[in-house]
């Protein structure tokens, strides 16, 4: 009995140690991957950068640097579209990256690709990403969690709990309206196609709405065969071919 | 060989020439003392020249201390003279005789000993005379020797309007007779007018003024009024005045090179003031003011160009405009593009190009503008408004319509033909932006964390764990509150629940007494529990109630007024009762108890 128990412990430790050796060499894998598709880049060659950065992301998923190198390496190689998109998405993972987000930027207004601006209190909901609402809005509850049961403790003034009280709900007012705000804007599809344009139907030989240009983000909102229903940022309206447009946040996660 | 002590033979004779030269010269040593000038003005110094013929080391100078006079050394120098064969050397010792007051004055004799000898000077007298009697220029004495050591002149300025760039240029003269260190850089006092940060970095010249030579910086700025009406301005600027400092002794070295720099000057702080200036505000002439006049000064240029003019509806135009000239560009604000429903328009973005030299300055704004009207044929023309201060009235710069091109047309959706439009647009924006992509931060070397999926913050496992948690125990703190209130605002629940424990304990004991048979621990034991239970519902000590309390505030019929009749009794005197007689009494004293409650 006791045999047993013994072989089952170290075929299990074998195993355990097996799975950690294979997760590293994973990882350093990754690594070797990852330097070569810097080094590519390095040397102006952004075809095998580009190769080698979705290699990475196909295997391990995708993560801010990665999708970063991937959006400058589209955009110095002239796509424009695949660039916004990875830096949308890099962004989606860390929204504070000041140098994904300035890319972003440098980009869009290199490109013409002006950003919509917005008004009144639209300026104050959209001044925060969802992430920033979504972390204000559990700081401000934990806090406000947490400043009760002090009051249990220790008596403060009713006016006081009554004031932070107040002004507490009043953030996590804003927080809410502010992350579903932007929660109805974070996963657009971003024009990829240099030659995209809005028809009137889903078909190739609808009229045309409009040219639409290539790393613009669209809203889509139906899908019919081959053509999505978007909605631009100039609330144009149109169908748009599926070929044209990809999902920041699309739906195998890749 | 011979060569070899050439240099030791040299050493010999110069060591001989030391021991030598003094003693031959020192039967003619003479020793002289003159003032450059014995009458000067206060606030003017003259200068004392001490001559020593015959000498060139090894003395030492004793300075006499004279009263409203002070002395101060300008150094030492040394001459050896061959004359005709014959050598001689002099050692001169020069001083700034300064005076304080005016008044006749009179150096003593200077003794001064060389090799231990001692040699006096003559007697020196002179005078100082009152600068003189005060005019009507506002300054003082010292202000006026301060103009003599040094003085800023301002370019004057005339009438001006609000907001305008006004150039000036200020001058800093600094006596080249003096020695001046840590100047800083002139500074504006006076209300309503603004001046921008002066250049470190001045133009440096010479001048003679009044026969004097001056080194002259030159700062070229600009003033701005802020206020209208007739505003006093000055500049200031602050220097160190190295004072040459008087020294008793001589250096150890009896060189004037050392003299100065071991602790040669010493240093005063001046403060160099320019005369008060008058610098005009105008308002600003209401008439003719445009709407959106932005408060831009001077004489400018407008022009606007656009791209792409041939377009598809929805394709932004970028719209560049270039305002060109002279004056207040931070004024100067981007022309507004005119308010029409078919056309969207965002926020224009700015860059100032500084003028390089004399050569005027630019504004540029870039505003991108996007079709929504498919009828649109023309960028409607803008205008730029300023005030030019010389034609003294304002000034409107439009431009001309830009003509466009819109190449959407409905009816056709032929394939092949966007396809050619896409070749002409988008071909030569990808050049451009492959040169201008180095503009883009840099790549990163760390991979990072990965994510499966890219998911807002909410949907992630911890958030929603401290949500709940956050929420959850809020929930439980308020409810915990609200009980508290609720005890706090009815205090007589809490009471009638302590009365209702007691008397469940206090009915216990009876019970038992009961049980025992003991029968006048039965009855004290139900006085006591009708007192206590009275005494809590009544608010008064329990002890203290007695019978009458009872036959006052219960009922006549009240069971409890028999039960406690019997208890009194049987505290003073033996009272029998029946078992069936205490189960009675049990029974009863709990009802009218409970009820009471």
């Amino acid at each position: 009995m006791k045999t047993s128990i013994a072989t089952i412990l170290i075929a299990a430790t074998i195993l355990l140690l097996q799975g950690f050796s294979l997760a590293a060499q994973s990882e350093q894998a990754i690594n070797t991957i990852f330097e070569e598709a810097n080094m590519a880049f390095s040397e102006g060659d952004y075809k095998t950068a580009i190769e080698k950065y979705q290699e990475i992301t196909s295997q391990s998923g995708q993560s801010a640097a990665v999708l970063y190198n991937l959006g400058n390496s589209y955009a110095q190689s002239g796509q424009i579209g695949m660039a916004v998109l990875h830096y949308e998405r890099a962004v989606r993972i860390a929204p504070s990256d000041s140098n994904i987000v300035g890319n972003l930027q440098l980009l869009k207004k290199e490109s013409g690709l002006f950003v919509n601006e917005y008004e009144g209190f639209e300026r104050i909901l959209f001044s925060l990403s969802l992430s920033q609402w979504l972390i204000l809005f559990l700081v401000v509850l934990a806090v406000l969690a947490c400043f009760h049961i002090f009051s249990l403790l220790h008596p403060i003034r009713k006016k006081t709990i009554i004031v932070f009280t107040a002004f507490c709900c009043l953030i996590l007012c804003l927080s809410s309206i502010g992350g579903y705000s932007r929660y109805q804007k974070f996963n657009p599809a971003i024009v990829i196609s240099s030659d995209a344009r809005l028809l009137i139907s889903p078909f190739e030989t609808s009229t045309s709405v409009g040219i639409i240009q290539e790393g613009r983000s669209v809203y889509p909102s139906k899908t019919h065969k081959n053509y999505t229903h978007v909605v631009d940022e100039t609330n144009r309206k149109g169908w748009i071919a599926n070929s044209a447009i990809e999902a920041v946040c699309n739906p195998a996660g890749k | 060989m011979q060569l070899r002590l050439l240099p030791i033979f040299i050493l010999l004779a110069l060591s001989l020439g030391s021991h030598f030269f003094p003693a031959t010269l020192r039967a003619d040593i003479t020793v002289n003392a003159s003032l450059s000038h014995t009458s000067f003005p206060e606030g003017r110094m003259s200068q004392l020249t001490i001559t020593v013929n015959g000498a060139s080391r090894n003395v030492d100078i004793s300075l006499p201390q004279i009263d409203n006079i002070s002395l101060h050394s300008r150094g030492q120098s040394s001459q050896i003279n061959f004359i005709n064969g014959s050598m001689s050397s002099s050692l001169i010792h020069n001083y700034l005789v300064q005076a304080t007051q005016p008044g006749s004055y009179t150096i003593p004799p200077i003794t001064v000993t060389i090799s231990g000898d001692e040699y006096t000077t003559k007697q020196l007298d002179f005078d100082v005379t009152s600068s003189g009697p005060k005019n009507n220029s506002t300054k003082n004495d010292s202000e006026a020797r301060l103009d003599e050591v040094a003085f800023l002149k301002i370019t004057t300025t005339g009438e001006h309007y609000p907001g305008e760039i006004v150039p000036i240029t200020i001058q800093a003269y600094f006596n080249q007779k003096y020695r001046f260190d840590e100047i800083s850089l002139p500074t504006l006092h006076g209300d309503g007018v603004t001046s921008p940060q002066i250049s470190g970095n001045p133009d440096k010249g010479e001048e003679v003024v009044d026969n004097r030579s001056y080194h002259v910086l030159t700062w070229n700025s600009s003033l701005s009024g802020v206020k209208v009406g007739k505003q006093s301005l000055r500049f200031t600027l602050e220097a160190a005045l190295l004072i040459p400092q008087q020294r008793r002794r001589q250096s150890p070295f009896d060189d004037p090179f050392f003299s100065n720099f071991l602790g040669g000057y010493q240093r005063k702080p001046i403060s160099v003031e320019s005369d008060e200036i008058v610098f005009s505000v105008l308002p600003l002439p209401a008439e003719n003011k445009p709407d959106n006049f932005t408060g831009a000064i001077g004489d400018f240029t407008f022009e606007v160009t656009a791209s792409p003019l041939s377009l598809d509806v929805g394709e932004p135009i970028t719209l560049r405009m270039t305002i060109h000239g002279k004056g207040n560009f931070d004024r100067v604000e981007a022309p507004d593009f005119p308010e029409n429903s078919a056309w969207k328009t965002y926020t224009p973005t700015s860059e100032f190009s500084p003028a390089t030299d004399s050569s005027s300055e630019s504004k540029f704004f870039e505003q991108a503008i996007v079709i929504k009207d498919p009828a649109i044929r023309e960028i409607p023309s803008l205008r730029f408004n300023y005030f030019d201060p010389k034609q003294k009235k304002y000034i409107t710069r439009t431009s001309d319509p830009i003509p466009i091109k819109l190449n959407q047309t409905i009816a056709q959706p032929s394939t092949p033909q966007i396809k050619a439009k896409v070749v002409i647009t988008t071909n030569p924006v990808k050049q451009e932006r492959i040169q201008r992509s180095e503009n883009l931060a840099p790549i990163q070397l760390e991979t990072g964390s990965f994510h499966q999926t890219l998911e807002p913050v909410f949907k992630k496992g911890w958030y929603i764990l401290i949500c709940v948690v956050s929420i959850l125990s809020l929930f439980v703190t308020l409810f915990i509150k609200k009980t508290r209130l609720h005890k706090a605002n009815h205090p007589e629940i809490e009471q009638a629940r302590y009365r209702k424990q007691l008397l469940k304990e206090d009915m216990q004991t009876i019970s038992q007494a009961a049980a025992s048979g003991n029968r006048t621990q039965f009855l004290s034991d139900c006085r006591k529990t009708t007192q206590s239970q009275l005494g809590l519902l009544w608010g008064v000590e329990p002890t203290a109630i007695s019978y009458t309390d009872l036959c006052n505030r219960l009922p006549s019929e009240s069971p409890l007024l028999d039960i406690f009749t019997q208890a009194e009794a049987a505290a003073y005197g033996a009272v029998v009762i029946s078992d069936e007689q205490m189960q009675a009494y049990v029974t009863t004293l709990s009802t009218e108890l409970e009820n009471l409650i």
